[in-house]
């Protein structure tokens, strides 16, 4: 399975570079932490998803020494390390040009993880679903409009619980990052078990 | 004879096409031409074999085993290559060897490196450079680089111009110089398997029609021209279709022995191409039966 998760960062090859630039290049116009986060984590995952029907990776994988389930755990979990090289390098890009990092910083980087899984484990089992057939660019863009549409939408819910929160002992922010994070993974892991479902049951054309 | 591949009564359904009570027993040591028309079924049944797709029922076993318990070393002795690429594009054929073999327990890089010279496949140029052939010799060393026991060719050769077409014969000619390794090759180019093929299994319908040694087809099979009066009731049952031409009828027999014994000299029979029993076979409206 680590090899399957290898495969999935070594087939972007020089593309990395790109996606650096880009993230550069938000960050300096944009300056959105949760957005860049999200965007660029999206953007990488797509991709992925985009080698692979290029390549018929479906029946290529599923005719090697691999399981099913095999496969689709090392996507998620490949998604998780997108997520994280994306945050981190956030964070530096974030740091080169600042100076310093913000003390609130990681509420922001809790938000684009937050979008992230979330958005992700919506999409990725319609992936696994609709995969080797044209209606996968018209998911791209539903991705893409998730993470748009739900990081504005991050911002509203955020502030709406953030008032609506408010006990003696813990902060507000506190607890709606608490909830968001159980809502979160629990999407995730939905999403992961669903995913399996789907391509136990898929035929690999 | 130990059977590396063994399909019993497996069905497949699918809206406008069905595999019906498939039994197929491939041989170890040999190579198995599969062979029938497009839309016959041939690939539904190669990836039923590699299991990217699940019987409806039927029991499907590889080389003793079944995947349910032992899909991934069923995997690890299988080698497979389809008519259709399988690379990443953007990628060079050293990255593709980087990525693939590590898939493999028995991958041998010495093997690898042996067949890429023999290719003439360059390591460091895009995959999506390379020419059809290329691409397929790419498929070919990399299945043939991990000791697999049994290969899977789904009309590898569909798109290939007839030099590189006898150029990959060859080359499977000379694996099977292994006696253990086995070869299932689909196709409907029928010249590819000639000089190579030891048994011949014909699908046709989604149902198999025979899985014969070669020679047997060779002796068994033959073309018979006669004129009409000699066909009845009685003579009907000697030829598996018959056709009405302007000088009498040319029928496909599976048993010229006998049908020389009825008929004598007042017919011509010759030997069937594989072609002539495909042709021959087909359910359609062209050949009608008698």
């Amino acid at each position: 399975m680590l090899q399957l998760i290898k495969k999935d960062i070594m087939i972007h090859k020089l593309s990395w570079l790109l996606y650096l630039g880009m993230l550069v290049f938000f960050m300096l116009f944009h300056k959105d932490i949760i957005f860049v986060i999200a965007l660029m984590s999206a953007i990488v995952i797509m991709n992925t998803f985009y080698f692979e029907e290029d390549a018929n990776g479906h029946k290529l994988w599923n005719s090697l020494p691999f399981t099913r389930n095999e496969i689709v755990h090392a996507r998620y979990i490949s998604m998780l390390i997108f997520t994280c090289i994306m945050t981190v390098v956030t964070v530096l890009v974030q740091f080169g040009l600042a100076g310093s990092l913000d003390s609130s910083l990681w509420k922001e980087l809790f938000g684009g993880i937050f979008m992230i899984l979330l958005a992700g484990g919506i999409c990725i089992p319609l992936f696994y679903y609709f995969g080797q057939q044209r209606i996968v660019l018209f998911l791209f863009v539903l991705f893409m409009l998730l993470i748009i549409f739900g990081v504005h939408a991050f911002y509203y819910v955020y502030e709406f619980f953030i008032g609506g929160f408010s006990s003696p002992l813990v902060p507000a922010d506190m607890i709606v990052i608490s909830i968001g994070t159980v809502v979160a993974i629990a999407c995730y892991l939905l999403s992961w078990i669903l995913s399996i479902r789907i391509y136990q049951a898929k035929e690999i054309i | 004879m130990e059977n590396v591949i063994e399909l019993e009564q497996v069905n497949k359904s699918y809206p406008y096409f069905q595999l019906k009570d498939v039994s197929l027993q491939v041989k170890r040591g040999f190579f198995t031409g599969f062979i029938g028309p497009n839309g016959a079924g041939k690939s539904t049944i190669i990836k039923l074999i590699l299991h990217l797709i699940r019987p409806d029922s039927g029991r499907i076993r590889i080389l003793g085993m079944d995947y349910q318990n032992n899909e991934k070393e069923i995997k690890e002795k299988i080698g497979f290559v389809y008519s259709e690429e399988l690379l990443y594009g953007d990628l060079t054929l050293q990255d593709m060897k980087r990525i693939i073999s590590p898939s493999y327990s028995n991958w041998d890089d010495a093997i690898f490196q042996q067949y890429r010279e023999q290719f003439e496949l360059p390591l460091r140029q895009k995959l999506k450079t390379f020419s059809k052939g290329m691409k397929m010799k790419v498929s070919l060393a990399i299945a043939l680089s991990h000791h697999a026991e049994l290969l899977i060719m789904d009309e590898p050769t569909a798109g290939l111009d007839p030099i590189f077409r006898r150029e990959f014969m060859e080359i499977l000619q000379e694996v099977m110089l292994d006696e253990n390794k086995t070869i299932l090759f689909s196709t409907h180019i029928l010249n590819d398997l000639t000089s190579i093929v030891d048994y011949i299994t014909l699908i046709q319908n989604g149902q198999i029609l025979f899985s014969k040694e070669s020679i047997e087809i060779e002796a068994d099979y033959g073309i018979v021209r006669g004129e009409s009066e000699l066909l009845g009731r009685d003579t009907q049952r000697y030829f598996t279709k018959v056709k009405k031409t302007a000088n009498g009828f040319e029928a496909l027999t599976d048993n010229v022995a006998e049908v020389e014994k009825i008929f004598g000299h007042s017919v011509i029979i010759e030997k069937a191409s594989l072609e002539e029993i495909m042709y021959y076979s087909r359910e359609d409206k062209h050949a009608s039966a008698y």
